[in-house]
């Protein structure tokens, strides 16, 4: 998938020359093994046969050494990959702050001190942001393709990821990657890279109370409410992350096995994939 | 609580499909039927014909070290059909338009139970067999160094696997996939025994793979031919040694972590909870210190076969005995050294990722080497393309293609973008089906013969082949490419109109591996139909290489009626090259054979019956499980009238048998190898 940003564009470039790196030393195997198959078959073939020959010193010094040119290779290049992508760097001079809640199964996102979403993230565009990652319930993998590669969001832990957003505005979706139970498939948001001027604009649409959301996000499985309410108090992620269970018990109130919820979440998969798929025939429009 | 604990009748496997009728319920409720039904079948069959006395004193009974492999792969066989079973239900699935006839949640017991069948109770009792029947015979040992030990190693095992099939018919699976990370798999978000069942199956089989990695492990120590050095043995031979070593030290961290899942479940412990000082990553850590090695575990004993089954149909040395070994050896240490790149993403330091994802690729220089070593193996040879031959080149090919994307998600930062997408599922499917169903089918086709003293059928062979590397390909390549579109694994459905068409393709890449399953079945069905033309009594039916062919097949149960003497790395082909048909013997001994005994089936039932009881917290009966398996222990510990004596004698006319049925075999060209003319002895010297 064409990537967005510029964390995104490396992931695939590396991808790419790893494919190519490995090339010179798969390709006479993949070309070689029909050949030697083809030339020196029993019946037909035109290779010479010597049953004895079984060690050249020559062949040793060409295989493991290429082989070992191979992984110094691919090695050094992980080096610098690793070193430079590190999703815990900021990718610029001041990112902007989120912090992230993961429960089942939908995403809070908090703007420190200016509005908290539910699964709704908007960001200016060109911007370096820094997400700090927790979650509720079970583990799971905050991943936004076209931006950046994946990190756990595990409760009881707080974990980092850092991407530039797309120089121009952009639409494109987030999700968990990380099976976590009957919802699953609905376990994702949408991500809207917007202009400065519409970003600020995002900071003052009208907000619901926080705790109607506090509420409201312990006792619902999926997400059909209002999406933007007033920020937490200062410091309450952290509070979340060193006590997930005050956001969710544990995840015990949500389990897929409770009748009506089942059936709410049923309703909920039928109600997504009726959106997903007028808006698909919008696409082919 | 009652004695039964947990257990109700809405545990039963038909009752929800009553109360809830759809789709989803009626197929766990057929599932459940055929389970129960091919049970009863198999015991009418029994019935019928008689064969409950031969089944008892033959097979169960049993502590010959070739007949317990069969066993295992016998399991093997019978669990592999149902995981391609399901691949291809979830694979239906996903084509039939959204949200699919399943629910998310039996979608999600499909995929924990595919993995985990195919892991546990397919990969582990094929390598676990194939070594069981080849490795002694190798090394010119008459049986394991601890024959019933190797017996209650294989009940354990069908123990565990009987538990994965009984939760179709009680209860259900866990949903968490094979590796069951907790906080998903603890007791608030999983509550039903879903995870108890995958805990104690895996309990039984983990502790059933650390004896056997024992026994493995000391039988090459102590009961090789003397004279044979461990730079003497066969790269089979060497593969399972590093094999053993490594199931002895992985397993129990597996073992371990699953225990202490089950105290987290169901003893109000928090080892793996978010709260009151658990934390998850340690599970994740633990199962994959287990995970890793896990993974060569399953592969080396493939490479072992290749490296027999090459040779042998190259009519040529292995190319770089040494190298391979030293190879081999490199794998198993560093096998050890990588498993943090199984969580790249877990929020480490990038210098952590960084050494462990180039630890990773330095795995890749051993394994490099070993594929060209095979390919030079066959460089200069005259190759025969059996079935076994088939199957060894195509893994080469193949294997190569896991390779390039291995190294590709050894980098952390490619990690990234594809962890947890079904880049990363097409890449393991990339890496065992070759590198493991190849190799053990390979086996199979090659030393079948050994056991049972006929050939198994090349048409169905050869079309098995084809069905399973077209199929492979046909599966798992746009997998590659939806996993890199971002498409997430372990999804019951997608809603992205651009991944259908390459469902639809692996839809019919599956359908083509079950095709090649059944051409399998039928391959066995066939062969036992015609073993009179297929019987192969003087033995060696391919100018084999190994000593296991200067036996006659079937092999007796002695195995060696004199141990053979080891005057170099390949005693048997320098004695065809010195025109005989026969290893001259040496010195004709009175030997002692294990007596068969039913214990080890007892040890393994009263065993699954405590771990049973475990799941549904029948804490009395589980009480009396555990009791009665240790008691049954030490009964056997008493027993001094353990052993039979086969006399010099016996020995000594077994050996003349077998020559004078050498001596009227008439010898065959190589081009005969695959027709009825082959009655064993075949030779390219003829030609």
């Amino acid at each position: 998938m064409t990537p967005l940003g510029p964390v995104a564009a490396g992931e695939r470039a590396h991808l790419i020359s790893f494919f190519l790196w490995m090339l010179p030393i798969s390709l006479p195997i993949l070309i070689g093994t029909p050949w030697i198959a083809m030339r020196y078959r029993r019946q037909g073939g035109k290779g010479k046969y010597d049953p004895t020959w079984s060690h050249s010193v020559a062949a040793e010094v060409v295989i493991w050494g290429g082989a070992t040119l191979t992984f110094l290779i691919v090695g050094w290049l992980t080096w610098g990959h690793v070193m430079g992508e590190d999703p815990y760097k900021a990718t610029g001079k001041e990112p902007m702050h989120v912090k992230v809640i993961g429960s089942e199964w939908k995403w809070m996102f908090i703007y420190p001190g200016k509005v908290a979403a539910v699964n709704r993230l908007v960001l200016p565009e060109n911007t370096p942001v820094e997400f700090d990652i927790t979650a509720t319930g079970a583990m799971q993998s905050f991943w936004i393709p076209r931006l950046a590669g994946q990190i756990y969001a595990m409760p009881g832990m707080g974990t980092k990821m850092n991407l530039t957003t797309s120089e121009d505005p952009s639409q494109t979706y987030g999700f968990n990657s990380q099976f976590n139970g009957a919802a699953f498939p609905l376990n994702k948001f949408e991500v809207d890279v917007v202009s400065q001027e519409q970003f600020d604009a995002f900071l003052q649409e009208p907000k619901h109370p926080f705790a109607q959301l506090e509420k409201a996000f312990k006792k619902t499985a999926t997400w059909s409410g209002p999406e933007l309410f007033e920020p937490p108090e200062k410091g309450y992620w952290g509070k979340v992350m060193m006590n997930p269970d005050m956001l969710s018990d544990g995840g015990a109130a949500i389990l897929p096995d409770h009748a009506p919820e089942q059936k709410k979440i049923d309703d909920a998969i039928r109600e997504e994939l009726h959106v997903s798929q007028n808006q698909h025939q919008g696409d082919a429009q | 609580m009652s004695i039964l604990g947990s257990l109700d009748w809405n545990d039963i496997f038909i009752v929800p499909f009553f109360t809830d009728p759809s789709l989803s319920t009626g197929i766990a409720a057929g599932a459940g039927g055929i389970v129960v039904l091919g049970a009863l079948a198999v015991m009418v069959l029994l019935t019928v014909k008689g064969w409950w006395k031969p089944l008892w004193s033959n097979w169960i009974t049993t502590l010959d070290h070739k007949k317990i492999g069969v066993i295992y792969i016998v399991l093997a066989l019978i669990m592999l059909i149902r995981g391609v079973l399901e691949a291809v239900v979830m694979r239906a699935q996903q084509v039939s338009p959204a949200p699919g006839f399943l629910s998310v949640e039996h979608h999600a017991e499909l995929f924990s139970t595919h993995g985990t069948i195919m892991i546990f109770f397919v990969a582990m009792p094929f390598l676990t067999g194939v070594i069981n029947v080849v490795m002694p015979l190798q090394i010119g040992a008459r049986d394991m160094e601890f024959p019933f030990m190797n017996a209650v190693s294989l009940w354990l095992s069908i123990g565990g696997a009987a538990l994965v099939m009984a939760s179709l018919v009680v209860g259900h699976f866990e949903t968490g996939g094979w590796t069951a990370y907790p906080p998903y798999t603890g007791i608030k978000l999983s509550p039903n025994e879903g995870v108890d069942y995958w805990i104690w199956s895996l309990g039984l089989t983990s502790v059933g793979s650390t004896l056997s990695g024992i026994n493995f492990l000391v039988t090459i120590y102590k009961q090789r031919a003397p004279g044979m050095k461990l730079f003497d043995m066969s790269i089979f031979a060497w593969a399972t040694l590093c094999t053993a070593i490594l199931m002895i030290f992985a397993m129990m961290p597996l073992t371990v972590a699953s225990l202490m899942l089950a105290l987290d479940r169901q003893a109000g412990f928090h080892f793996f909870t978010a709260t009151q000082g658990g934390n998850m990553m340690n599970f994740a850590n633990m199962f994959w210190l287990f995970g890793h090695p896990e993974v060569y575990i399953l592969i080396l004993p493939a490479f072992g076969v290749f490296s027999e089954v090459i040779p042998t149909f190259s009519g040529k040395k292995i190319y770089g005995y040494t190298s391979l070994v030293w190879a081999t050896i490199a794998i198993a240490v560093l096998s050890f050294t990588v498993w943090v790149h199984h969580f790249f993403t877990m929020g480490q330091t990038a210098h952590l990722n960084a050494i462990f994802g180039i630890a990773t690729m330095t795995i890749g220089v051993p394994t490099g080497v070993k594929v060209f070593n095979w390919m030079l193996t066959m460089w200069r040879g005259k190759l025969r393309f059996s079935t076994a031959m088939l199957f060894s080149t195509g893994f080469i090919f193949t294997f190569v293609i896991g390779g390039i994307t291995g190294v590709m998600l050894a980098n952390p930062t490619i990690d990234f973008a594809t962890h947890n997408s079904l880049f990363l599922v097409a890449h393991f499917h990339n890496m065992l089906i070759p590198g493991l169903l190849f190799g053990m089918f390979a086996a199979v086709n090659y030393w079948f013969p050994l056991c049972f003293g006929f050939r198994l059928d090349e048409k169905w062979g050869r079309r098995s082949f084809w069905l399973w590397m077209i199929g492979f390909y046909g599966a798992f390549m746009p997998l590659y490419a939806i996993g890199l579109m971002g498409a997430p694994r372990r999804m019951a459905f997608f809603t992205e109109p651009a991944y259908f068409p390459w469902l639809v393709i692996a839809m019919l890449g599956a359908l083509c591996v079950l095709a090649g399953l059944t051409a399998q079945i039928i391959q066995v069905w066939v062969s036992v139909k015609n073993r009179e033309s297929l019987m192969v009594p003087a033995g060696d039916p391919w100018d084999g290489r190994g000593i296991e062919w200067s036996l006659g097949c079937p092999v007796p149960e002695y195995d060696f009626s004199t141990i053979p003497a080891m005057t170099s790395r390949e005693p048997w082909v320098d004695a065809k090259e010195a025109g005989k048909r026969v290893m001259d013997p040496t010195e004709f001994v009175d030997i002692h054979l294990p007596k068969p005994t039913g214990m080890p089936f007892l040890v393994g039932l009263v065993a699954t019956l405590f771990a049973f009881a475990m799941i549904f917290q029948m804490w009395l009966i589980a009480a009396v499980g555990f009791v009665a398996m240790w008691v049954l222990v030490l009964i056997r510990s008493y027993d001094t009238d353990w052993e039979e004596t086969v006399t010099a004698e016996e020995l000594r006319e077994g050996y003349e048998a077998h020559k004078r049925l050498v001596e009227t075999t008439p010898q065959i060209r190589l081009d005969d190898e695959f027709t009825t003319k082959n009655r064993g002895l075949i030779m390219e010297t003829q030609v």
